[in-house]
Parts: C-alpha cells; sequence; structure tokens
C-alpha cells in the first residue's frame, strides 16, 4: 500500500489481530454474527477459506448480556449425553447461571460455517464473563468494536438538569390533579 | 498380328495371383461373352479402349455395352508400368499401392481391352506403324479421337481419384491417358511418320513418368504416421539434445539476419559497425587456433575480425551518462548515491543479458562457448548499443536505451536496489538540510505483542505532524520501515508515483553541448 518494503508489505497483510467486543446490554446474537465474520477473516480483502486467515475475538461482560422479548424463559437449549435418558432442556435463564459464557459461546457456535475449520475458530475466541482480561489477552488487543446495539437509557440515569431540558408538551395549571 | 494374338492373352496375366478375386472372376465371365468381338478387334490394331472407366458406371457406359463395341468386350486392366526405354527390372521403385485400389474396387463389365502388364517399346515397337489398314472410322471413333477425349478420360480418372482420395493416382493416371492419347493421336498422320518426331515425345513423357515416380515417392514419405509410443521417444531426444547454436541449425544467412535484426528493432544500423559489435575476443582466439590447426596458410585465411571491447565501452559510458541524465530529471530530490544505485542495477549483467536474451542477440553473438555467458552478453549488448550510436547518433541511442532498460525498473523499490544500513540517518540527515527538526517515533497500533507473531505500526511526527508509518515484526524493525517510507515519500519514489513518461524527447549531449556553447 503506502509504498512499504516487500517484505514489511506481506507482515503487514497477513498479521493476525485481536478485536474486543462489550456484551453488555447487547443481544448474544448480533454479537454472534459480529464475532463470527471477524473469526472466519471476512472482513479481510484477502480472504479465502482455506488461507487460515481468521482473527481473535475477545467478549467481555457476557453475564450482562440482554435478549429480546420472553427469550429468557421461552429459548431452550437442548442436550443429549448420548446415553438413555440423557436428554437434558434447559432454558436460557438456567443455562446463564449454569455458565455465564455459554449463550453467547452456543450462538457464536450454530453460526460458524460447520466444517472442521469451526473449532480452530473456537479456539480463537475468548469469552469472559466480567470485564476481567488477563493481561496477556489483554496485551495482544488491538482495537475495541463498535457495540451493534444502542443501549436504552433508564429513567433513573437520567440527570436532574437533563430532565428540567427535555421539552414539555404542556404545562398543567396549579391545581391540575394528576393521577 | 498374329504374334499380337498370341502374346497377347493379357486375361491369363490378368488373374494373377496380386488381382483380387472378384476382378477375375468378372474378367473371366465377359472373356466368355465377348471373345469372338475381341478377337476381332484385337487383330485389327491395338486400340487403347474408349472409356478407361473405374467408377461405377453411368448411362452412357451402359449404352456402349448394349451398343456391342469392340472395345467395351474386355474388362480393363491398368498396366503396371508403362516403360517407355530400357528394361522393366531397371525400375527400383515398387509399384505404386494407389493402382492396387483402382483395381480393387469393383467396376462393371467395362469390356475394354487389356494392354499387357509391362509394356516397354523395346519389347513391342508401336504397332500401328506396321498397319496397312486405316482403322475404321465409325462415327464414335470419330468423336473418340477428339480432344475431347483426352479431356473425358482426364476427368473420369480425377474423378475416380477424387473418389478415392489419392491425388498421386489422379497424376499417375492422366500420365498414362496421356500416354495412350499421344499414342492413339498419331494414326491419323499414319501415313506421314516422321520418327524424329516420335523420339522427341517418347522423350518428354519418359521425363514426365520420372517426375511422377519421385513425387510419388516424396508423398509416400511425407505422409507418414508417427506412432503415438513413438512420438513420446522422439520428442524426449529433442528435448535431451544438447543445446546447438541457432547458427548451426538449417535456414541461416548471417548477413540477412543482421539486416532483419536492424530492422526489427526500427534502427538504421550500420551493417559492418554491426558485425563488428557482435565479435567477440573470445571467438577471435578460437578462431585464431581452429585455423592453426587446419595448418592453412595463414595469409590465405587471414581473419580480418575487429573486437567489440572499443564499441562495449563507447555504448556502456553513453548509456550511463544518458541514464545519470534521465534521473536527474525525474527525479530531482533523490541523492547522487541513489541515482548511481539505479544505474549500477540497470547496467548489471543480469539486466543486460535478459534484456539481450529476449533481443535475440545471444543467435547473432560471435563466441567460443555456447550458452553465450552473461558477460559476453553485457558486453555485445553495449556494443550494439555503441554500433547504434556511431550509426545513427546519440539522440536515437538515447531513446533506444530508454526503451530497453528504463522498463527493467517496473515493480522495483528503490530499497530493492539501493542497499542502505540505516535509514534513518540518512532521514535524520536529509530532514536537516531541509531545515526539519528529527522525526520522533511513535507507536500507532499494535497487535499480538505476547504472541510469536507480532505487528506494531510505528509513525515518524515531525512537529507533531505525521510524515510516515511503518508496520513491523518488533518495534526497531518498525520504526526502520517507517524511516524508508519516508525517505521513499522525500525522494519521491513512492509507489504511486507517476509512471515514466516515454514520449518525452529528451536533449541529447549534442543540443546540450550547442546549447552550453551558446
Amino acid at each position: 500500500m503506502a509504498s512499504y518494503s516487500r517484505a514489511a508489505q506481506q507482515w503487514a497483510t497477513f498479521a493476525r489481530s485481536w478485536f474486543l467486543i462489550d456484551g453488555r446490554m447487547q443481544p448474544p446474537g448480533k454479537i454472534a454474527a459480529l464475532t463470527v465474520v471477524r473469526l472466519e477473516g471476512r472482513h479481510k480483502p484477502v480472504y479465502h477459506a482455506l488461507s487460515d486467515c481468521g482473527d481473535h475475538v475477545v467478549i467481555i461482560n457476557t453475564r450482562h448480556i440482554a435478549f429480546s422479548g420472553n427469550k429468557w424463559e421461552q429459548k431452550v437449549y437442548s442436550s443429549h449425553s448420548g446415553y438413555p435418558g440423557g436428554f437434558k432442556q434447559l432454558t436460557a435463564v438456567q443455562l446463564h447461571q449454569k455458565d455465564p459464557t455459554a449463550i453467547v459461546k452456543q450462538a457464536i457456535y450454530g453460526m460458524l460455517p460447520k466444517n472442521l475449520h469451526r473449532r480452530t475458530m473456537m479456539q480463537r475466541l475468548h469469552l469472559f464473563p466480567e470485564d476481567v482480561i488477563p493481561e496477556n489477552i489483554q496485551k495482544n488487543l488491538l482495537e475495541e468494536l463498535p457495540q451493534p446495539r444502542q443501549i436504552p437509557k433508564r429513567l433513573d440515569e437520567y440527570t436532574q438538569e437533563e430532565i428540567d431540558a427535555f421539552p414539555r408538551v404542556w404545562n398543567p395549571p396549579q391545581d391540575y390533579h394528576m393521577k | 498380328m498374329s504374334k499380337r494374338t498370341r502374346s497377347d492373352s493379357p486375361l491369363g496375366r490378368m488373374s494373377g495371383p496380386t488381382f483380387p478375386s472378384p476382378a477375375a472372376e468378372m474378367a473371366e465371365i465377359n472373356r466368355l461373352q465377348y471373345e469372338m468381338e475381341y478377337t476381332e478387334g484385337i487383330s485389327q490394331r491395338m486400340r487403347v479402349p474408349e472409356k478407361l472407366k473405374v467408377a461405377p458406371p453411368t448411362a452412357s457406359l451402359e449404352q456402349s455395352i448394349q451398343e456391342g463395341l469392340p472395345n467395351a468386350s474386355v474388362t480393363m486392366q491398368v498396366p503396371e508400368r508403362i516403360v517407355v526405354a530400357g528394361n522393366s527390372e531397371d525400375i527400383p521403385f515398387s509399384r505404386p499401392p494407389d493402382l492396387d485400389l483402382l483395381q480393387s474396387t469393383p467396376f462393371k463389365p467395362l469390356a475394354l481391352k487389356t494392354p499387357p502388364r509391362v509394356i516397354s517399346l523395346s519389347e513391342r515397337p508401336l504397332d500401328f506403324l506396321d498397319l496397312e489398314k486405316p482403322p475404321p472410322q465409325t462415327p464414335q471413333n470419330e468423336e473418340v479421337r477428339s480432344v475431347g477425349r483426352l479431356k473425358r478420360e482426364r476427368s473420369m480418372s480425377e474423378n475416380a481419384a477424387r473418389q478415392n482420395g489419392q491425388l498421386v493416382r489422379n497424376d499417375s493416371i492422366s500420365g498414362l491417358s496421356n500416354l495412350d492419347v499421344t499414342i492413339e493421336g498419331t494414326p491419323d498422320d499414319m501415313t506421314v511418320v516422321d520418327a524424329a518426331s516420335l523420339r522427341r515425345q517418347i522423350i518428354k513423357l519418359n521425363r514426365r513418368l520420372q517426375l511422377l515416380e519421385e513425387e510419388n515417392k516424396e508423398r509416400a514419405k511425407r505422409e507418414m504416421i508417427i506412432k503415438r509410443w513413438v512420438r513420446a521417444y522422439l520428442e524426449q531426444q529433442r528435448l535431451l539434445a544438447p543445446p546447438a547454436r541457432r547458427s548451426e541449425k538449417p535456414n541461416w544467412d548471417y548477413h540477412m539476419e543482421i539486416r532483419a535484426f536492424s530492422h526489427r528493432l526500427h534502427e538504421n544500423f550500420s551493417l559492418d559497425l554491426l558485425k563488428t559489435a557482435f565479435v567477440n575476443s573470445c571467438y577471435i582466439n578460437s578462431e585464431t587456433i581452429r585455423r592453426q590447426n587446419l595448418e592453412l596458410d595463414k595469409e590465405v585465411v587471414a581473419l580480418n575480425l575487429q573486437d567489440n571491447r572499443k564499441l562495449s565501452e563507447q555504448g556502456l559510458s553513453f548509456s550511463r551518462s544518458y541514464l545519470v541524465r534521465c534521473f536527474e530529471e525525474a527525479y530531482p530530490q533523490l541523492p547522487p548515491a541513489g541515482i548511481l544505485a539505479l544505474i549500477d542495477f540497470l547496467t548489471t549483467e543480469d539486466v543486460a543479458s535478459y534484456v539481450a536474451k529476449n533481443l535475440s542477440i545471444q543467435d547473432l553473438t560471435l563466441c567460443a562457448e555456447f550458452p553465450v555467458p552473461s558477460d559476453v552478453l553485457h558486453r555485445t549488448f553495449f556494443a550494439v548499443i555503441g554500433a547504434l550510436l556511431g550509426s545513427s547518433g546519440p539522440q536515437k541511442t538515447g531513446i533506444f536505451v530508454q526503451d530497453f532498460l528504463i522498463p527493467q525498473l517496473i515493480g522495483k523499490d528503490l530499497f530493492e536496489i539501493w542497499k542502505s544500513i540505516n535509514p534513518m540517518g540518512l532521514l535524520v540527515e536529509e530532514l536537516a538540510k531541509k531545515n526539519i527538526s528529527a522525526p520522533e517515533p511513535r507507536l500507532t497500533r499494535k497487535s499480538g505483542a505476547s504472541t510469536v507473531l507480532p505487528v506494531y505500526f510505528v509513525g515518524l511526527y515531525c512537529d507533531k505532524k505525521m510524515i510516515a508509518e511503518g508496520p513491523g515484526e518488533t518495534l526497531l524493525a518498525a520504526e526502520e520501515e517507517a524511516a524508508r517510507v519516508a525517505l521513499r515519500k522525500l525522494y519521491g519514489y513512492t509507489e504511486n508515483r507517476r509512471p515514466w513518461d516515454y514520449s518525452k524527447p529528451r536533449r541529447d549531449l549534442g543540443v546540450e553541448k550547442a546549447i552550453n556553447s551558446n
């Protein structure tokens, strides 16, 4: 590109990047979509399925993901141990309580291509329930990706100045009884 | 006549072992049918049949059969060979295989009289000369004797040839039909027999026959099929063969090749200068030694060849000076060390020999060894440039050098050619010349620092503005790369610079001198 030497240009092109995503108040599916693109390497113009050009993705705050709708109670994660009577079905809540990274992990695993590269890509995925990351991984990080969902503000998160500054539709009279 | 009837039992010979049985059977049948008419006709004269038919019979032929012509009585057999002079054993060529096919095609009872297998004039003189009676002039005979008959015969034979796809037979048949007609035509002039003219005709025919036989043989050789298992072996032999000079292979005319070389390059070389340019000292040495070994008189076979050393030096010096001026004009910020590095690269042996090989100079050089070594090619290439300088002048030579040497820089990076050890020091010097403070390196981005494959991007900032950024495996490597990028930008030799302009005419030495003198 910008007049690099040949060796330096090649090194920079094929280097493996480390991305960080914060999962707080994010739908796990959207998080998974972003990470799968980066794990495969499809965000690079030099992508090829056999090139092994995927990057690392670190997801923090997986405990604080947010399902839309009633999925916490209604989404079921099933598994069978292989033994008779080994069919287990867990709701999202139960699974999340058992393992806070499992939901995101399952989402990503299901979105990756169903071939032998999948396991390799899963090894390049690093999930952390809170924002505590080991130091060696922290040193590797290149950049943080923007969150897919805009987090709405709760009413108690607004400051008094913002509330006052908000335009009122009408000013009720003094003796108006508000129910 | 009597001897003819006795000796002319061609039917017996006809049913010989080489003929396939259907033809022989038909011949037998026809013989029995038409024997009477046959003996009548043959007793009159030796007469070549009216129609020589090898294709399936047409209506006209059937008519003739029904009319019961004396000629349409015997199945025809084309003689194996017609020898006009000499013995039949003298001819070494085998019977053309095409004629076999001719006889193997089953044709309707054409009822033609059969001449013997081998007719030789020495055995059997032309009998029509002995005839007393003129041949009966039936209306059919008259039209038969016309030239149109020749054409018909020719066309029929051609048809047959086309049908069977053998041109060779066409020639031989037309030859034979020629022969037939000529022999046939002479009965008209029987009253005035000119032996000399006959002899002339016979000689002509003889020559024609010999040509045909040779042509036949050539064709047979050319049409030989190389089997697929032989093909691979021949290809291997061709590849294993030691490399030979082009001048030792066929179709080589040195003078013409030199002219063609000059013409191909769209240049006007003086040919003796060019020829001198191709002569190397090693060739002169080897040639003199060879001539000494042959023990020839030195004065007789003295080698009056000049070396190409002087021309080579002239060419090299001209190229260098020309390229210096080119680069100074194109890259004004590039320091002299850089320009020197570029020119040194363009005049190396590798580049020169690559260009020379692609201009086919290695075919034209006279050198002791083959394949021509690269230093010889390098010398010869610059000798050619020297020859061009002598023939056409500096301007044309400059264009030549520009056209063939400067494209060798395409795709090459400056620091690939110009090896520099300390780019950072060089950068600091360059910036100091421009009164800019030394650059500060800062880490712009990094990834995978604790892995075995890290990448660091270091940016160089002068007065808080970034002048260059470079990637690297380690921090030091990245800093060095950033310095190189900065230097490339300063010298104007980036990857995205404007490509070389070949259309711009450059001032040559002569003009410059004139300007300077004025």
